[in-house]
């Protein structure tokens, strides 16, 4: 599972460290910027090809599985 | 019980009877008797009522042996399947040590201020203390465990000697028993002394915990010492082994609860325990086997929550993803 969110330098995508005791939905609150609308995903929606990371984009209407705090 | 002097006198028949039965009656008793017989003769036996011991004269006559207990438990019924049988001797003079020591250990190890009904573990009170200086009383002392979340440094007097000895209850000189102090804040709490006591080694606790062994060294005075020798400020407080190609993952880390992919070379390590501030130094750096390309890892810290990695190729400057990087977080 990861994480995504936006902010005006781009789409920022979180993966959480496999050690951590704490939950996706814990994670995401915590290391999510304040106010920040988040969406979790499975780990093969984010592309593997990062060629053109810094032209990936999201629709921030479909990030709705919370917010930072 | 019967006691003789095994003397038969020049006497009258009556008497001469007398006499002869009291003494037949002395050795079929082993001349049982509260207190040991007037006249003692080498290798006499006497059961000693007031002790419950059958003891045996020694070859010089000058002391008693004791042999085994008048309810039946021999010497000999205690052995050493190594060395054979132990002697009556050193039976005995083992358990003359026993009843030396046996005050003196009785009190001669304190790790708690009581212990559980089971006796397997002690019990540890806990303090929470006011964001004030203030004096740690003998009674939270022992076996105690103190929190504090201070807001300027603060000094936290022990009790005196005099005061934590007699708290000490049937204590003998070597006597100990341990406390800790856990600081919740980045501001220095510092253990200060009191009178008749002595302190060893840093008492100065700073954003985590310490223990402390208090050990009496005479009837009025105690030591304190630190027990932890490691300087907990010079270890990392957190370290993060990634790789920053494909699908991004996280290869080791120590207290990161994620990492947050900014853009290519650009991400953020997140804490899952946060630093004390946002200022603490990190040290990055990147390793690419695929290309040959030299890269450069910088970081620094962004918050109390979270650090930068940004990894370049050394010739351009140009932000690149890279399969090996490592980044290591110090702090207080």
């Amino acid at each position: 599972m990861k994480i995504i969110y936006k902010t005006k330098d781009g789409i920022h995508v979180v993966t959480p460290a496999y050690n951590c005791t704490l939950t996706i939905e814990q994670i995401a609150r915590k290391d999510v910027p304040k106010g920040s609308a988040y969406k979790i995903v499975e780990d093969d929606f984010v592309p593997s090809d990062r060629t053109f990371r810094n032209a990936w984009d999201i629709e921030l209407s479909e990030l709705t599985d919370g917010v930072g705090l | 019980m019967a006691q003789e002097d095994y003397v038969i006198a020049d006497q009258t028949g009556v008497s001469f009877l007398a006499d002869l039965n009291n003494t037949l009656a002395a050795i079929v008793s082993n001349n049982s008797g509260a207190t040991e017989p007037a006249t003692m003769y080498a290798y006499q036996l006497w059961a000693d009522t007031n002790a419950g011991i059958l003891k045996q004269r020694n070859s010089a006559n000058n002391a008693w042996i004791n042999i085994l207990t008048l309810a039946g438990i021999k010497s000999s019924d205690i052995r050493n399947t190594a060395a054979g049988n132990i002697s009556a001797t050193t039976v005995q003079a083992a358990l003359n040590e026993l009843d030396t020591k046996k005050s003196a250990l009785s009190g001669a190890d304190f790790t708690g201020p009581a212990k559980s009904t089971a006796g397997d573990f002690n019990l540890v009170s806990s303090t929470a203390l006011s964001d004030a200086a203030a004096t740690l009383t003998a009674a939270q002392l022992i076996g105690g465990e103190f929190t504090i979340t201070p807001t300027v440094a603060r000094i936290q007097t022990l009790d005196t000697a005099a005061n934590i000895i007699s708290a000490l209850s049937g204590s003998v000189d070597g006597s100990n028993f341990e406390f800790t102090v856990v600081n919740l804040a980045a501001f220095d709490v510092t253990v200060a002394t009191a009178t008749g006591v002595t302190l060893v080694g840093n008492m100065v606790v700073n954003s985590g915990n310490a223990t402390f062994r208090a050990r009496r060294l005479s009837a009025s005075t105690i030591s304190v010492t630190r027990k932890e020798t490691v300087d907990f400020i010079g270890l990392s407080k957190a370290w993060l082994f990634f790789d920053g190609t494909g699908a991004l993952s996280i290869r080791k880390s120590y207290n990161v609860s994620s990492i947050t992919d900014i853009a290519v070379g650009r991400y953020f390590a997140n804490f899952t325990q946060p630093m004390p501030d946002a200022n603490y130094p990190t040290v990055a750096s990147a390793l690419s086997t695929t290309d040959g390309a030299n890269r450069v890892a910088t970081s620094s810290a962004v918050s109390a929550t979270q650090a930068y990695v940004n990894t370049v190729i050394a010739s351009s400057g140009v932000n690149f993803d890279t399969e090996f990087n490592s980044l290591v977080v110090f702090s207080e």
